[in-house]
């Protein structure tokens, strides 16, 4: 029994992965595809309700038992709870709640993710002198020299653009040596891609569950 | 409810407060810090719930089935159907699996296009047009060529770069051939300088963010004291 299921799922996965790769190349596919790509958009929106649950859920666990770190999780679900409420009764048409939203908005989410951006800055340029401090290498001076020759011709500093030979070294940089790099780590993530979604359709790898 | 320089006043007071309690991360983990992700963190489950709630259950879902014809009320009620089983996966396993299956299926498909079109197929008409001369004037030709080979050389080495496999008999253990070596030694170059270009650019980004937060914290206390 387990076995036919787990055939089933096989042929459900390959059957629709067909069709939705037959309906890029053939025209007369492309209406079911279309179908097949609303319905599992639609169970995105599904997948994410199951997400946000479990993160409740953990988060609800966590605050029930005590564990530690429980007051981080209060904060959590305070938070998602009220944006959650706010969002269901301003859509009735009460405008004070979609105020109180766009506080939260604008107040917390948006400087949130700014700030935790320009905490990148820091991190970035600690990590590049930790990086000439544990692990000098021929690698590692010409990261560096890369990164500052890049960094350098994009200040906009009148002494630094007067220097002849850094903006054609800054262009031979960045766009021949970076692209021939990026072009080939760029191919090998697409067929690394490939590879996988050819694995899955073969029914090599089954994510869903089943051998 | 709130007038406009008040809800200002709350948002600036608001966002002051969070850039401080994420900017003290700089001088390690801390409480604070701890609190405003936990917080952020809920947020924004809580808006990206709200978000696929109007954009995907309202206009796709129930919308159209409040006001379609019977083909197409069957139509989306397969999806629903599908997504409560999807939803049961939470303390079920197996009804579930089928809709995961499905997912899985045309996630593959999608995958396979994508890198395909997207990716594989650009890339490798942008390495073979590199040698297209047709358009460029014969002054710059051995420029173009010499740009050519350098692009070329790196795309195909930092390709190379990424093959591990080696062969491996009974007598002696597997380790890479000495062209193999030349070429990584070579691809460890080129992905270098990637890296440190990619880096660059992310830096930049990151101080621009710095800048503005910054800028952001001094106009609050500008128009808090001073105007």
């Amino acid at each position: 029994m387990k076995r036919i299921s787990s055939a089933a799922y096989a042929i459900i996965a390959i059957s629709t992965g067909t069709l939705v790769l037959l309906g890029y190349f053939l025209p007369q596919v492309a209406p079911f595809q279309m179908i097949l790509l609303d319905w599992a958009v639609i169970l995105s929106g599904f997948a994410v309700f199951v997400g946000v649950g479990n993160l409740f859920s953990v988060h609800y666990t966590k605050i029930r038992t005590r564990s530690k770190g429980y007051l981080y999780s209060f904060a959590t679900l305070i938070s998602m709870l009220t944006i959650l409420l706010l969002g269901f009764v301003g859509a009735l048409g009460f405008s004070v709640f979609t105020e109180v939203e766009n506080v939260l908005l604008n107040g917390i989410m948006i400087p949130v993710e700014i700030s935790l951006m320009a905490v990148l800055a820091v991190t970035l340029v600690y990590s590049s002198i930790r990086l000439l401090r544990d692990r000098v290498n021929v690698k590692s001076i010409v990261f560096i020299l890369t990164v500052l020759f890049i960094l350098l011709g994009a200040a906009s500093s009148p002494w630094i653009n007067a220097l002849p030979f850094l903006g054609n070294f800054r262009l031979i940089i960045s766009q021949v040596f970076a692209t021939g790099g990026a072009r080939g780590i760029l191919i090998g993530v697409a067929l690394g891609a490939l590879m996988t979604g050819l694995r899955i359709f073969f029914g090599a790898d089954r994510p869903y569950g089943g051998k | 409810m709130f007038s406009a320089p008040i809800a200002d006043l709350i948002t600036g007071l608001f966002s002051f407060v969070f850039t401080i309690m994420i900017f003290s991360y700089v001088i390690g983990d801390n409480p604070f810090f701890r609190v405003a992700i936990h917080v952020f963190v809920g947020l924004a489950a809580g808006f990206v719930t709200l978000v696929v709630f109007e954009q995907i259950f309202i206009n796709k879902l129930i919308a159209p089935m409040l006001t379609g014809n019977w083909t197409q009320l069957a139509f989306l009620a397969i999806p629903l159907i599908m997504g409560f089983l999807l939803l049961s996966k939470v303390r079920y396993q197996k009804p579930g699996r089928w809709v995961v299956a499905f997912l899985v299926g045309v996630g593959a498909a999608a995958a396979i296009a994508g890198a395909l079109g997207g990716t594989l197929l650009p890339q490798v008409w942008a390495s073979i047009n590199l040698f297209d001369f047709s358009e460029n004037q014969s002054a710059n030709f051995v420029d173009k060529l010499v740009e050519g080979i350098i692009i070329l050389t790196g795309t195909v080495f930092t390709l190379a770069y990424f093959q591990f496999g080696v062969r491996e008999n009974a007598t002696k253990p597997g380790k890479s051939s000495v062209l193999m070596r030349a070429i990584t030694s070579i691809a460890e170059f080129f992905i270098a300088i990637t890296f440190g270009a990619l880096f660059a650019g992310v830096l930049s980004a990151a101080l621009t963010a710095l800048v503005e937060r910054t800028h952001s914290i001094i106009n609050f206390f500008n128009s808090l004291f001073f105007q």
